[in-house]
């Protein structure tokens, strides 16, 4: 029987590239206040410090509660399926969202994917070739979301098992397609 | 070129052929080869590759749907050929070699 996913927590990409500014601005913080205290030892405290440090903890506080609310993955491993967020923009590869691996045409329409949790696929998939590997993704997780809870985690096992054989299968096709059309 | 016919190709085109034109999921063809899907996903992915299956993603909103699309597999007619005459050639050792076995077993 399949199972029923809970909804799709809305979002839009731009409140997500926010949320990921504003957790990286409180790193970049925090680590700066590490590395003056480490270096210099503790500010003599006078009015502008506690300015200064009630703004720092505003932020702290903002962020946490903000990133916990929204739940996203990027700190927080996701206890239920939520939209994807990638992290780093580097890392992506092509469109997003339920169009992952569906091509183009597929990108326009459709809404967001759903991330279950199984964080390992996606790196997995990402040393596929391009279109493969998302197509691969996709299909694990459309499987792994109907699958019982007892099939599941053999489920994903078993595809990050095959997945080296697979890496290397499509590899090569993708190499042998690339130079067959170099040679025409 | 014909793909090698392991046992677990062979019982992923048995799935596909019990009703040749009907299109099965990566969980529904798990479930009727007992298969492990990462061992299914390489097998569709080489059939497809050979022109023996063909597949499509499910046109549904997953919001709608609350799960994400499937993707479709199904025979192409010469896969279904090709399937069937693979499957008739996969038996046919089997029972020759036991009627062979049969046949020792009542000279002795």
């Amino acid at each position: 029987m399949p199972r029923i996913l809970p909804e799709i927590v809305p979002d839009s990409r731009r409140r997500a590239r926010y949320r990921r500014a504003s957790l990286i601005t409180v790193v970049l913080i925090n680590l700066g206040i590490a590395v003056h205290i480490e270096f210099f030892g503790w500010v003599k405290p006078d009015g502008m410090s506690y300015v200064a440090d009630g703004f720092i903890f505003a932020i702290n506080v903002g962020v946490v509660h903000y990133g916990w609310r929204a739940h996203d993955g990027f700190l927080v491993r996701p206890a239920r399926p939520v939209r994807l967020v990638r992290p780093l923009r580097f890392l992506r590869r092509g469109g997003g969202g339920a169009a992952h691996g569906r091509g183009p045409a597929a990108r326009v329409t459709s809404g967001p994917v759903i991330a279950g949790r199984w964080p390992a696929l996606r790196p997995v998939s990402r040393l596929m070739p391009g279109p493969m590997g998302r197509r691969w993704l996709a299909e694990a997780q459309s499987l792994l979301a109907e699958a019982d809870a007892g099939q599941r985690r053999a489920a994903a096992r078993s595809y990050l098992r095959s997945a080296p054989r697979l890496i290397l299968i499509m590899w090569l096709a993708e190499l042998s397609r690339r130079a067959r059309r170099h040679l025409r | 070129m014909a793909p090698r016919l392991t046992v677990q190709v062979l019982l992923v085109l048995q799935a596909l052929l019990r009703e040749p034109g009907r299109e099965l999921y990566g969980l529904e063809l798990t479930e009727e080869t007992g298969l492990l899907p990462g061992t299914a996903y390489p097998i569709l992915l080489r059939l497809e590759n050979q022109g023996w299956v063909t597949s499509r993603w499910e046109d549904v909103d997953p919001r709608v749907e609350k799960r994400p699309a499937r993707r479709y597999y199904r025979l192409t007619a010469s896969g279904a050929l090709q399937a069937s005459a693979a499957l008739a050639g996969a038996r046919r050792p089997r029972s020759t070699a036991l009627r062979g076995l049969a046949g020792e077993g009542g000279m002795a």
